[in-house]
């Protein structure tokens, strides 16, 4: 069986490979903007991507050198914040369920676009999350 | 599932804090497990069980609900 540390730093090179896939993205999206494509969709990819890619790749090799923020990055994967996520994360879905259920019920009745019912959902869906993680944490 | 994780912390004059790096989980877990709020892990249970030197068993009281 691996030891705490050995999961910790496999998790950790696997976070880094996702920042470093994040910021691959974020700039080929950037060169694609340079060399005018699809110019407004990849300004918001790369702005987007590259600062959540670079910040990511930052903080987690900083982690590498610094046992206080290494600590910190064991204590937020300990299994009750896991438990906590797992949880909020099923509840979320269901609301969201709901959601998409009821804006498809009464999409006569509300006169949205589909880019306002995307960016929308697109809020809704984290924001929901995060309300869950704060009423489990309350509850375990 | 009912504990005695209070009862033997504090026996072993443990701060909240000190067991929870024992352990490696936060203080607040040590508090959700205290309150009877937060089920451990078989895991969890085994590391708390081996700082107070006690089997499972007797640390964590198993009920016929809990199963």
């Amino acid at each position: 069986m691996m030891s705490r540390d050995e999961d910790l730093k496999k998790e950790f090179k696997k976070e880094f490979i996702y920042y470093g896939i994040f910021t691959f993205i974020g700039i080929a999206a950037l060169i694609s903007y340079a060399i005018g494509f699809e110019k407004s969709v990849m300004c918001g990819i790369a702005i987007g991507f590259i600062p959540t890619g670079i910040g990511g790749l930052l903080i987690y090799r900083k982690a590498k050198t610094h046992p206080g923020l290494a600590k910190n990055f064991k204590l937020e994967r300990e299994e009750r914040n896991i438990y906590i996520s797992s949880k909020a994360g099923h509840a979320a879905f269901w609301v969201s369920y709901g959601y998409v259920f009821l804006a498809y019920v009464f999409s006569n009745l509300v006169n949205v676009t589909m880019q306002q019912f995307a960016i929308f959902t697109l809020i809704l869906m984290p924001v929901v999350h995060l309300i869950f993680v704060a009423i489990y944490h309350r509850k375990y | 599932m009912k504990n005695k994780i209070r009862e033997l912390r504090e026996q072993l004059n443990l701060t909240q804090q000190a067991l929870a790096e024992k352990v490696e989980v936060s203080r607040q877990t040590i508090i959700s497990l205290e309150n009877g709020r937060y089920n451990p892990s078989i895991f969890l249970a085994y590391k708390i069980s081996k700082v107070f030197n006690l089997s499972i068993e007797i640390v964590f009281i198993f009920e016929e609900e809990d199963l």
